[in-house]
């Protein structure tokens, strides 16, 4: 027998495939034991500080096999999420990440006070210093190396338990962040958030968007997110969650012989709730397949066979 | 619940030039589906499209274990779902939303602008005949699918924009001069229909029951991409609606 679970990043996943922050519900209808078997994690919707009413507009809009999203991190803030919603999550035995996520270093200390009081209620932190979607903060920390770096060291000040970076592709040297992130006491770096892209409404002549931009995920930018989690695979020794337009257990494969030790899925949900067992399965496979004990002896294995790294 | 299911096409057929009906095999959705509720279909597993299509359902059978969808071809999506062949297998994600009702008036008048006439069908299927149904159309093109709506609604009150079938006009002008105080309506069609018709009536008629379009993503609750402005913030039109009390919406904000 094989095995493909592990603990990344200080989570326990019983399966290597995360719910990806912003793409599933908290309501309890949609926790069927059909997903929650197949699930490792999940990961929160964005939270920040106080509640946000998120982006005016139009706010998706399908592109060729992908989604552009301006969502704008809608949430309730953090006292209602710690209030109500992780103990929703936490009814289903799926381990529960928040997505942290903020304008200016004030509010980051401020949740992660409020977290530090609920420590034993929450499986980890994915600092989210990516979401394109905002004017302000966000992804203008997870574009520099010294700001991601302060941010995951102030997490720290508060939170000794996984903490997961997750990095943008709008960083000029995605590496350097995340080595940065992993030198400031991240546990993790998950490989990636959203796309900066845009859309223009022909018929009426105007952009799409009133920010203009958007995040583009799923499988469009699958190659592209297995290109970064390569590279990012090559800079740290920390462990690499791969996401980006995963919707198969081939997908996930790749990203594990890229280096990832586990992946996220998102986009793919929104066409087939069925992705998460198909990945579980497929992953189960595969292992045997390859005749290894452990899915971890894929880990790399494309790098460490590539002619030319 | 809102679940994936594999639905074999049991038949099709065109009602109106590109305006199909398609009838499936799917007992939890024949058995869940309410009026209001709607589906959202994919005749492909391969991500192009990536996203579902949002349907109205227009009618269940439980016994039989089947319902169907009626709908205009637009684009890509709507095009590939009009060419499946009876026999093949589509993905339904469903049943998704809140419902029509209860109403705070015994009389209930529909207000349909064309396709929106769907879900209005199938709350007809549930409480039989309306006292009135508008609906409007375009011109002279829609005649084939305008009959067939009479021959499953008679008390069909026609509107079309030029004239060419019905009366001239669109289908809330079947509102003028009548008393609403005690009437509920039950209303979908094109989003700045449902906002003309709150514009003039919203002040004469207490209980207008809408059925609200957006772009959605995941169609389950979990994105935020279908939000509509309403009094009480920013809601999803997929799981929080898509059938919201107009008065609540803010109207001013609303676009596809
Ligand atoms: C709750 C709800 C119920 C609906 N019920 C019906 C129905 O019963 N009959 C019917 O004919 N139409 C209905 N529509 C509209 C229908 O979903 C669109 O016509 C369809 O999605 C168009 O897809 P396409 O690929 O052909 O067009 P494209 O324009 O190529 O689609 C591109 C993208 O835009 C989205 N989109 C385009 N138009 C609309 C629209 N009007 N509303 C929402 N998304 C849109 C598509 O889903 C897709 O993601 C409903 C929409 C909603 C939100
Ligand atoms: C509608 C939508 C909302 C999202 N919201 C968030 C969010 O709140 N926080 C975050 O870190 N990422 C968010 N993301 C990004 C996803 O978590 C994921 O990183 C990205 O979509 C790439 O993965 P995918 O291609 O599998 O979807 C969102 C993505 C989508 C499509
Ligand atoms: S479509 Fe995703 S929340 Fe409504």
């Amino acid at each position: 027998m094989s095995s493909i679970s592990s603990v990344v990043g200080g989570v326990d996943l019983k399966v290597p495939v995360v719910i990806a922050s912003g793409t599933w519900p908290y309501e309890e209808g949609m926790w069927q034991e059909d997903l929650t078997r197949h699930a490792g994690a999940i990961c929160s919707k964005a939270i920040t500080r106080r509640p946000w009413p998120g982006n005016p507009g139009a706010r998706v809009w399908e592109t060729p096999s992908g989604i552009l999203n301006s969502i704008g991190l809608q949430n309730e803030g953090i006292d209602h999420f710690l209030d109500v919603r992780l103990n929703q999550l936490r009814k289903h035995g799926v381990p529960v990440l928040l997505n942290v996520s903020m304008e200016n270093a004030e509010d980051l200390d401020y949740m992660m006070a409020c977290i530090a009081g609920r420590a034993d209620e929450v499986d980890g932190i994915e600092l989210n210093v990516s979401c394109p979607n905002t004017d302000r903060g966000c992804m203008s920390w997870g574009v520099d190396p010294t700001l991601t770096a302060q941010a995951t060291e102030q997490v720290r000040r508060r939170w000794d338990g996984p903490l997961w970076v997750k990095l943008t592709p709008q960083a000029p040297d995605i590496p350097a962040v995340a080595r940065a992130a992993e030198s400031a006491g991240a546990s993790a770096v998950v490989a990636v958030n959203t796309w900066l892209g845009m859309a223009i409404d022909t018929k009426r002549g105007v952009p799409v968007f009133n920010r203009r931009v958007a995040g583009l995920s799923g499988p469009a930018v699958f190659p592209l997110a297995l290109r970064v989690v390569w590279d990012v695979a090559g800079a740290v020794k920390i462990p690499v969650i791969g996401c980006g337009g995963v919707r198969s257990a081939d997908d996930a494969l790749a990203m594990i012989m890229a280096g990832a030790s586990a992946v996220e899925v998102g986009a793919a949900l929104f066409s087939d709730f069925g992705v998460l067992k198909e990945i579980h399965e497929g992953l189960e496979a595969a292992a045997q397949r390859w005749g290894v004990t452990s899915l971890a002896d894929l880990r790399a294995k494309a790098r460490n066979t590539s002619v030319s790294a | 619940m809102i679940r994936d299911y594999q639905a074999p096409l049991l038949a099709k057929e065109e009602v109106s030039p590109g305006i199909w009906r398609l009838s499936l095999e799917c007992p939890p959705i024949a058995r869940e589906a309410r009026p209001g509720n709607f589906v959202l279909l994919k005749a492909v597993s391969s991500s192009a499209p990536l996203l579902r299509r949002p349907l109205g359902v227009l009618e269940t059978d439980a016994e039989k274990g089947t319902f169907g969808v009626l709908f205009r071809v637009v684009g890509a999506g709507t095009e590939l779902l009009s060419g499946m062949a009876p026999g093949q297998i589509l993905s339904v994600r469903g049943p998704v939303g809140g419902q029509f009702g209860p109403f705070e008036h015994g009389r209930v008048w529909a207000v349909a602008g064309t396709l929106g006439v769907v879900p209005l069908l199938f709350l007809r299927q549930a409480r039989g005949a309306f006292d009135k149904l508008f609906l409007g159309v375009g011109n002279a093109g829609w005649r084939p699918f305008a009959e067939w709506v009479r021959a499953r609604a008679p008390e069909m009150e026609l509107f079309s924009d030029d004239g060419s079938l019905g009366k001239k006009g669109f289908a809330i002008d079947g509102l003028k001069d009548q008393a609403l105080e005690d009437v509920s309506l039950a209303v979908c069609g094109p989003n700045p229909m449902m906002k003309a018709l709150y514009g003039q009536y919203g002040a004469r008629c207490a209980d207008i029951q809408v059925s609200l379009e957006r772009r959605m993503g995941c169609g389950m609750g979990g994105c935020f991409g279908c939000v509509v402005d309403t009094e009480t913030g920013r809601r999803r039109v997929c799981i929080d609606g898509p059938v919201f009390q107009a008065r609540e919406v803010k109207w001013d904000e609303l676009h596809l």
